[in-house]
């Protein structure tokens, strides 16, 4: 008992791709299920864990997620629902893209689900030109090839330009 | 890709057009089956309840505290024949499978993506189609349809088992003994499940409802009673309800025109036979032609 009590106050540091360093109780931590198969395989020894694909601001942003979720009971629920869409709120399509790739990559199933959802509400009424340049794609059609690719679900279309 | 497997799919069939990457990606098998993850609701059971001209049918979502309709209109434009005499056969990870009343006719539809799939035409098309299957095979990975087809003539009646599947697009007989029996004057529900082909009859000997059970990979053959007693004025249903084999029992109140549905589970179908009733839905829905339970 005494360890397990010892371990819920260790705390642990994150390095984000551009250097920063983040102190996190080990609770918070454990969010995430990438840095929970970590901790189980003892690979923590390092003092310091490097996110080579997670920039400060993202980081920053994804550890506050954590910590909400961590240390709110369950009972909550109402809360951390409320929490969630204001976190979410004002965010850019940049800043969502980078807390997707995050949350994917640290395995954080909450934040992956409300972030991915957010952003495919933003252009599922979006003409599908506007989702290219969201997504920055580059459109490898040839005109007759789109439209032949249109022309599969032209219901699908109707309304749209 | 965890993006836009949370899309609709009227969304995600115009991202087709964003580019051939993003084509290929959502045609992908493992892409729609996450997708089909995301667009499920949990612990749900759907009912469809069709009209009698088929072309219009209501999905009710009956969560555990809810009660939600949706509607869902088959009569658009890209429909490749007149559906007024089809019936729906089955339906499995959103696909359905339809055929016309009594004839060969068989097709698989998408609804979401308003595409179908007319099926070849089977051996012995000329036959009845007494019964249609339709379910997904883990085992050769492929969406299956079973017909069973019968010959009437003054003297005989037969019974022809074929076997389709999806991938290969082709129909293979296979054998099997179905004793002579006659044919109920309207629909026989049926659904298929590990090769297990199950089908509602009404036994004319001793007038009531019984299932008859096809094992298309031993091709045997056994007929069981159902745990009620239904005469043939009554519609019940059979369907797969959280891989159970599940039977549907309405029961209409004339004075308050309304039905309720008495759904039965049945368990361990291949030891014994043990019904346990599971779930009374209703009464709220009035009386329909014909009515499906699904279930995530």
């Amino acid at each position: 008992m005494a360890s397990s009590i010892e371990n819920n106050n260790e705390k642990l540091t994150l390095k984000s791709s551009d250097g920063e360093e983040f102190l996190v109780e080990k609770h918070v931590a454990l969010q995430s299920t990438l840095l929970q198969n970590m901790l189980d395989s003892d690979c923590s020894s390092a003092d310091v864990i490097p996110l080579p694909k997670i920039d400060a601001r993202t980081l920053a942003l994804v550890l506050g997620y954590c910590k909400k979720h961590a240390d709110a009971s369950s009972s909550k629920q109402g809360e951390l629902n409320s929490f969630d869409s204001e976190f979410l709120k004002d965010m850019d399509m940049g800043a969502l893209f980078n807390l997707v790739l995050a949350a994917n990559f640290m395995e954080i199933k909450g934040l992956l689900d409300i972030a991915a959802q957010k952003i495919a509400d933003t252009i599922k009424d979006k003409p599908h030109q506007e989702v290219r340049e969201i997504f920055h794609v580059e459109n490898d059609y040839t005109p007759e090839e789109e439209a032949a690719v249109r022309e599969e679900n032209r219901w699908a279309f109707e309304g749209f330009p | 890709m965890e993006i836009l497997s949370r899309l609709s799919v009227k969304s995600l069939l115009r991202c087709k057009s964003v580019s051939k990457n993003w084509y290929s990606l959502i045609r992908n098998p493992s892409f729609i089956s996450l997708h089909h993850t995301h667009a499920q609701p949990h612990d749900c059971i759907s009912l469809i309840r069709t009209d009698n001209n088929f072309t219009y049918h209501s999905f009710y979502y009956l969560f555990p505290d809810q009660t939600s309709i949706q509607h869902l209109d088959l009569s658009f434009t890209e429909r490749p024949v007149d559906l007024s005499c089809f019936r729906i056969r089955g339906s499995c990870n959103g696909l359905m499978c339809l055929s016309e009343w009594f004839k060969a006719n068989i097709m698989i539809c998408n609804p979401a993506t308003r595409e179908f799939r007319l099926l070849p035409r089977p051996p012995y098309h000329n036959w009845l189609t007494n019964h249609v299957g339709f379910a997904f095979d883990s085992k050769t990975n492929d969406y299956i349809v079973v017909r069973v087809a019968t010959l009437y003539e003054f003297s005989r009646i037969d019974h022809k088992i074929q076997i389709y599947g999806m991938s290969g697009d082709s129909w293979k007989e296979i054998a099997a003994t179905v004793p002579n029996h006659r044919l109920r004057p309207y629909d026989h529900p049926s659904t298929l499940m590990d090769g297990v082909f199950y089908w509602l009859c009404y036994d004319f000997s001793i007038e009531v409802c019984a299932i008859d059970v096809l094992n298309t990979v031993e091709g045997s053959f056994k007929r069981r009673a159902l745990p009620v007693s239904v005469g043939s004025e009554s519609r019940p249903n059979i369907c797969l309800l959280n891989d159970s084999l599940a039977l549907v029992v309405p029961m209409y109140d004339n004075q308050l025109e309304e039905t309720q549905f008495d759904v039965w589970l049945m368990k361990d179908y291949r030891v014994q036979e043990c019904w346990t009733k599971k779930y009374t839905i209703g009464p709220h829905l009035r009386k329909s032609a014909s009515i499906w339970v699904s279930a995530k």
